[in-house]
């Protein structure tokens, strides 16, 4: 009798805690599907100041297969440009030129289905866009399928 | 005479305490929502482009419409167009009013299949070219192109 009594009297001691490591186990999954997510966006969005247009006609993204191609401005003269693609530098003087157009054709020639998004700044003068235009166009294979990128008006 | 501390207190001071550790987690979590969420503002204009090709006669009917655009100044975007219909439009709405009106007014001149090219004149950005594209798309312009010269 006196055994059963002392039992009963440490079990008042017990503590109820919940389990976190489901919690902890998921906010960690969570933590490195956005990391992941942000370096993968991060790389393709060069910052740009893109063209804002009235009352765009433009969709939100989907998740196709694409090329983002950035045409960046250069810091020292506005009017000239550096091709940015697939993680590698351009120039848009003949020599890069080919060798994006070399770039293009290949990853199109991989992916034959997936789209090129082309980003350039609204600054630039056309000019300096248009020989890009013109290299993707020129890529080979079927008419490529181009996207441009335009920022939502509203948008940060 | 000391007093006995109770076992279960005891045991329980060798435990981790884990909720600086959620805390951290849930701050980086809303940073990364956040960051995302503020990328998320670009969208897309679908096109497609002409390819390399020497010059071909034109059919009639197929007679593209060009779209000359000069550059912005004051507000203003000087475009013409000349083709099947001609016409000086000097913003991208009033663009995109006359060939809405053209395609499919009560009295329309042009198809929805109409060509329209686009020729950004020098001196004009992507920002005006994409705005004139813009224009004709919204118009109802299914066909538009940028203009590249023929080589033979």
């Amino acid at each position: 009798m006196e055994r059963r009594a002392a039992r009963t009297t440490n079990r008042g001691f017990a503590t109820i805690s919940a389990n976190l490591t489901p919690l902890i186990d998921l906010s960690f999954l969570l933590v490195i599907f956005f990391v992941l997510v942000i370096r993968i966006s991060s790389a393709e969005r060069v910052p740009l100041e893109l063209p804002t247009p009235e009352e765009p006609v433009s969709e939100l993204p989907d998740n196709d297969r694409r090329v983002v191609v950035s045409v960046v401005p250069d810091a020292s003269d506005p009017t000239r440009a550096t091709i940015q693609a697939g993680g590698r530098l351009f120039t848009t003087d003949d020599g890069g030129l080919d060798e994006f157009l070399a770039f293009v054709a290949a990853a199109r020639a991989a992916a034959p289905d997936s789209f090129l998004n082309v980003r350039a700044d609204a600054s630039l003068p056309y000019a300096t866009v248009r020989p890009v235009l013109e290299a993707i166009a020129d890529s080979g294979g079927t008419p490529p399928k181009v996207q441009l990128v335009v920022r939502r008006e509203g948008g940060s | 005479m000391s007093r006995r501390r109770p076992i279960a207190a005891a045991s329980g001071a060798g435990t981790l305490n884990l909720v600086p550790m959620i805390d951290v987690v849930f701050q980086l979590l809303v940073y990364f929502i956040l960051g995302l969420s503020l990328e998320m503002d670009e969208e897309l204009i679908r096109t497609d482009l002409p390819r390399r090709q020497a010059a071909a006669g034109i059919a009639i009917d197929d007679e593209p419409a060009f779209v000359d655009i000069a550059p912005a100044s004051a507000g203003k975007l000087p475009m013409t167009v000349r083709g099947p219909i001609s016409f000086s439009a000097s913003t991208p709405a009033e663009l995109r009013s006359r060939v809405r009106e053209a395609i499919s007014g009560p009295r329309p001149t042009l198809a929805p299949s109409q060509r329209f090219v686009l020729k950004p004149l020098p001196g004009a950005t992507w920002d005006d070219a994409i705005e004139a594209f813009n224009a004709l798309a919204g118009a109802g312009a299914t066909r538009i192109a940028f203009w590249r010269e023929a080589t033979p």
